[in-house]
C-alpha cells in the first residue's frame, strides 16, 4: 500500500474524521484511524462505535491499493505540523506504516484494517431520505442545538430531534426547561412523518463538518443509524432509542402579549444585567410596561443591576423572571432585527425573529423567585 | 415550673442531656428484671455487633460497637436483646417533648441527645446546675430512665462534661475550672478526633490537651483546616449556637414493602404511590433535587438523583430504572427524598 497526498488535501480530511477518534479507547484499534487506498480515491475512517466519520481524498499521483489503521491522533499532529506546501507520501512497509516528506521520516504503529468495525449498512431498512443544501441543514442545528438536555436521566432529551415531513425538515432539541425548533424546506421521498432523535455526540459533530455552503447533502434515515452523505464525507450516527416528548404541546397557542424588541439592544442589555446576577441561578427580572422593558438582576452580595429599555407592548403589565442564559442563547441564534416575545398568562414566553417567525419558535419556561 | 428570662449577661449556660446507654435502659425499662444483669442490644447472630451496653455488662469489658462473639467471651452469662428501633423512637420523643416543654432553645443532636441554652433564664430561681439536676429527676420520674446532664458555657464543654460522670451524673464546668478539667483530658474525647487522627497525633506525641497546648498550630498542619479547631478545642473555645430549629435539608418519604419487589415498573408504581405523601410533607416548600432510594434483600442501599423541581413522572421512572439496573436484585424498601432549596425555581415545560 503506498500513496502521495498534498499536506492541505490530507490534513482538511483527517480533521473530519479525528474528532471521534479517542486517545485511548477500551478498544485499541478505535484510537486508530483507518487508511484505505482504491484505484485514485484515499478514504479515511474514525468511529467510537457511536458516530462513524468518513473522509475522502482524490489521489493525483500513482497510488497502491491496499487497507491498514494507524494511530489517529499521532497522525494528525504529523500531518498538520509539517509545512503547509509539503506532499506527504505513507508507504507501508512491514507492520510499520511509514510517512516521507522532504527529509522529514516517521513510521508509525498500525493495526490491521480488518480488526476496524465495519461500517453500517444502510440499504436495509431504510425508512426516508431528504436532500438540501449544506448551509440549511447547518441552519436549522444551530438553531437549536443549544437547546439539548446534558447528560439528563431522561437519556432521549440528551439529543436532537429530526422531522422530516412533507419537504420540510424540521430540528426540535429540550432540555424540560426550554425548547427549541427551526425549520428548512428540503427534497425528500418521505411520505408518512419520520422522526429520530440523533445523539448529542453526532449532533456536535455534524454541526463541525457542514460547511455554510451551498453544497446539496442528502440525510438517510434508517431504524437505528442517521447517515448524512456529502461526497467528501459521510457521517453516521446511531439514534437514541427513546421516545422524545410531544413538544407540540409545549407550545403555547393564544398568548396575547406581544413585546417587540431590538434583537441586538435587548443583547447588550441582558450581557450588562447578567454580570451581576447569582452565577447559580442567573434569574433576571422583566418588567414589561407601557413600551418599557425594565431589567433588573441581584445577587447574593445584594449588589443590584437595572436596565430600561424602549419596546413595543402595550398589553396589561408583565412581571417575569427568566434565567438569563436562556433568552442569552435565543438571542444569539436569531439573526433578524427585531424578535418577537409572545408572554402567556403562566409566563412562559414564545421568541421569534419578527421577520421570518415561521423559520425557528423559542419556548422559555418562567422562575419563579 | 416558671422561669423568669434575663438577659444582662452575656455569659452563655449550655446544658447537654445525654441518655444512659439508652437502648439498653428502655429493655430494662420494659422487662425490670434484666436491670442488674449484664445486658446488650444488638444481633444475636455470630457477625454482629452490639450496639449499647448497660453498665453491668461494661464492668466485663463489654462495649458498644465490639462483635457478639467477643463480648460473649468476656461474658458468658451476657444477655442479648433484638434492636426495637420503633420502641427507642417513642421513649426518645417522650424525654425530648419534656426537655422541650421546660426550654424552648433546644437542639436535638440525636435519638438520645440533647442541648439546651439556658443563658436567659433568671439566674436568682436556680443555677443551670439546679436546673440540670431538676430536669434529670423529672425524666426519671416521668419516663423512667437515666440521663447524664453537663452543664457549662459553651456545647463543646457541656458535653465533655456530661460525659465525665455517667450514669446518672450531673457535672459543671465553670469558666474558673475550664482549664482545670480540660488539662488532663485525653485529646481522642473532641469530636473529630477518631482512631486515625489519634494515632497520628500520638505520633508526635500528643495524647492530652496539655500536650495540644504545647504545640505550636504550625506543627499541626497536618491536620489540614481541623488544626485550627483543635487548638481552639484545647482551651474550651466553641462559639456554636444551640440551633432551635435545625434547617431541613430534604424531606423523605419511604415505604418497606410487604413482599420484595423484582421489576423495574412496580417499583415506579410505589414511588408513584408515594407522591401524595410527599406533597403533604413538602407543604409547598421548593425542592430542586429528586432521588429514589432503593433498599435491595441484602440490605444495600442505591440512591439516584436528578435535578427536577417538581414531581415528573418520567424523570422518576427513569430514577427507577437507574437505581434498579445498578443491582437488580430484589428490593425490600423503596423511598423518595427531595432537597429542598432556597433559590428560585426553574419552572419545566409540562408536556
Amino acid at each position: 500500500m503506498k500513496f502521495t497526498v498534498s499536506r492541505d488535501a490530507l490534513v482538511s480530511a483527517l480533521q473530519l474524521v479525528a474528532g471521534v477518534v479517542e486517545r485511548r479507547s477500551t478498544m485499541p484499534v478505535l484510537s486508530n484511524v483507518l487508511l484505505k487506498v482504491e484505484g485514485q480515491q484515499l478514504t479515511l475512517v474514525g468511529t467510537d462505535l457511536e458516530v462513524e466519520l468518513v473522509g475522502r481524498v482524490k489521489l493525483i499521483e500513482p497510488a497502491i491499493e491496499g487497507a491498514i489503521t494507524v494511530p489517529g491522533k499521532k497522525f494528525v499532529d504529523i500531518a498538520k505540523s509539517l509545512p503547509d506546501d509539503a506532499m506527504i507520501s505513507m508507504m507501508k512497509e512491514g507492520d510499520r506504516m511509514v510517512l516521507r516528506s522532504d527529509r522529514s521520516r516517521f513510521n508509525l504503529a498500525t493495526l490491521p484494517a480488518d480488526e476496524f468495525p465495519a461500517s453500517q449498512d444502510m440499504e436495509n431498512d431504510l425508512r426516508g431520505a431528504v436532500t438540501l443544501v449544506q448551509k440549511d441543514l447547518r441552519q436549522v442545528m444551530d438553531a437549536t442545538a443549544f437547546s439539548m438536555a446534558v447528560s439528563d436521566v431522561r437519556y432521549y432529551l440528551n439529543g436532537m430531534l429530526f422531522e422530516v415531513h412533507n419537504d420540510r425538515l424540521r430540528t426540535v432539541a429540550t432540555d424540560g426547561h426550554r425548547l427549541s425548533t427551526a425549520d428548512v424546506m428540503a427534497r425528500s421521498d418521505v411520505e408518512s412523518p419520520v422522526q429520530v432523535i440523533v445523539p448529542r455526540k453526532g449532533v456536535m459533530e455534524l454541526s463541525r463538518l457542514i460547511a455554510p455552503s451551498e453544497q446539496e447533502v442528502t440525510v438517510h434515515i434508517t431504524q437505528n443509524h442517521i447517515r448524512v452523505d456529502s461526497g467528501d464525507f459521510t457521517f453516521t450516527s446511531k439514534l437514541v432509542d427513546g421516545r422524545f416528548p410531544d413538544y407540540q404541546r409545549v407550545i403555547p397557542q393564544g398568548g396575547e402579549n406581544e413585546m417587540v424588541a431590538d434583537r441586538q439592544t435587548l443583547r447588550a442589555v441582558l450581557t450588562r444585567a447578567s454580570i451581576l446576577t447569582n452565577e447559580k441561578f442567573r434569574s433576571v427580572r422583566f418588567i414589561i410596561e407601557d413600551n418599557n422593558l425594565q431589567i433588573l438582576a441581584n445577587n447574593p452580595e445584594q449588589e443590584e443591576a437595572e436596565e430600561n429599555m424602549a419596546v413595543d407592548y402595550q398589553n396589561a403589565p408583565m412581571d417575569v423572571a427568566y434565567n438569563v442564559g436562556y433568552i442569552q442563547d435565543v438571542l444569539g441564534a436569531v439573526e433578524g432585527e427585531q424578535v418577537v416575545f409572545t408572554l402567556d398568562a403562566n409566563a412562559s414566553t414564545i421568541i421569534r425573529d419578527f421577520d421570518a417567525p415561521e423559520r425557528a419558535t423559542y419556548v422559555v419556561m418562567p422562575m419563579r423567585l | 415550673m416558671g422561669y423568669i428570662l434575663d438577659s444582662s449577661t452575656s455569659q452563655r449556660r449550655i446544658i447537654h442531656i445525654d441518655c444512659d446507654c439508652f437502648f439498653a435502659s428502655v429493655e430494662q425499662l420494659d422487662d425490670p428484671s434484666l436491670t442488674n444483669h449484664p445486658l446488650a442490644v444488638g444481633g444475636a447472630s455470630a457477625r454482629s455487633v452490639l450496639t449499647t451496653a448497660n453498665y453491668p455488662a461494661r464492668a466485663f469489658g463489654v462495649r458498644s460497637a465490639m462483635p457478639t462473639w467477643q463480648a460473649k467471651q468476656k461474658c458468658p452469662q451476657l444477655i442479648i436483646k433484638p434492636v426495637r428501633m420503633q420502641r427507642y423512637q417513642e421513649v426518645s420523643k417522650q424525654v425530648m417533648q419534656l426537655l422541650k416543654d421546660h426550654c424552648d432553645q433546644f437542639e436535638q443532636v440525636s435519638i438520645d441527645e440533647a442541648y439546651l441554652d439556658v443563658s436567659h433564664y433568671y439566674q436568682a430561681y436556680g443555677s443551670a446546675t439546679d436546673l440540670a439536676l431538676w430536669l434529670q429527676s423529672l425524666v426519671a420520674r416521668e419516663v423512667g430512665i437515666t440521663v447524664s446532664a453537663g452543664v457549662s458555657q459553651n456545647k463543646l464543654l457541656a458535653k465533655l462534661a456530661s460525659d465525665w460522670r455517667k450514669p446518672a451524673g450531673v457535672t459543671t464546668i465553670s469558666p474558673a475550672k475550664q482549664l482545670e478539667f480540660l488539662q488532663n483530658l485525653p485529646v481522642k474525647k473532641f469530636p473529630g478526633v477518631g482512631p486515625k487522627t489519634q494515632t497520628r497525633l500520638e505520633r508526635k506525641g500528643i495524647t492530652l490537651c496539655q500536650d495540644v497546648w504545647q504545640t505550636s498550630i504550625e506543627s499541626l498542619t497536618f491536620l489540614g483546616n481541623f488544626a485550627t479547631r483543635l487548638k481552639q478545642m484545647s482551651i474550651g473555645e466553641d462559639d456554636r449556637p444551640v440551633q432551635t430549629e435545625r434547617r431541613r435539608k430534604s424531606v423523605g418519604v419511604e415505604k418497606t414493602l410487604p413482599q420484595n419487589l423484582e421489576d423495574q415498573d412496580s417499583i415506579t408504581e410505589v414511588v408513584l404511590g408515594l407522591l401524595p405523601q410527599a406533597r403533604q410533607r413538602l407543604a409547598g416548600r421548593p425542592f430542586n433535587h429528586l432521588s429514589v432510594k432503593l433498599k435491595f434483600d441484602d440490605f444495600q442501599v442505591t440512591t439516584a438523583t436528578s435535578q427536577c423541581s417538581h414531581f415528573d413522572q418520567e424523570i422518576i421512572a427513569e430514577l427507577c430504572r437507574i437505581a434498579w439496573q445498578r443491582q437488580r436484585r430484589p428490593v425490600r424498601l423503596i423511598g423518595l427524598q427531595c432537597q429542598l432549596t432556597q433559590g428560585p425555581i426553574q419552572l419545566p415545560l409540562s408536556w
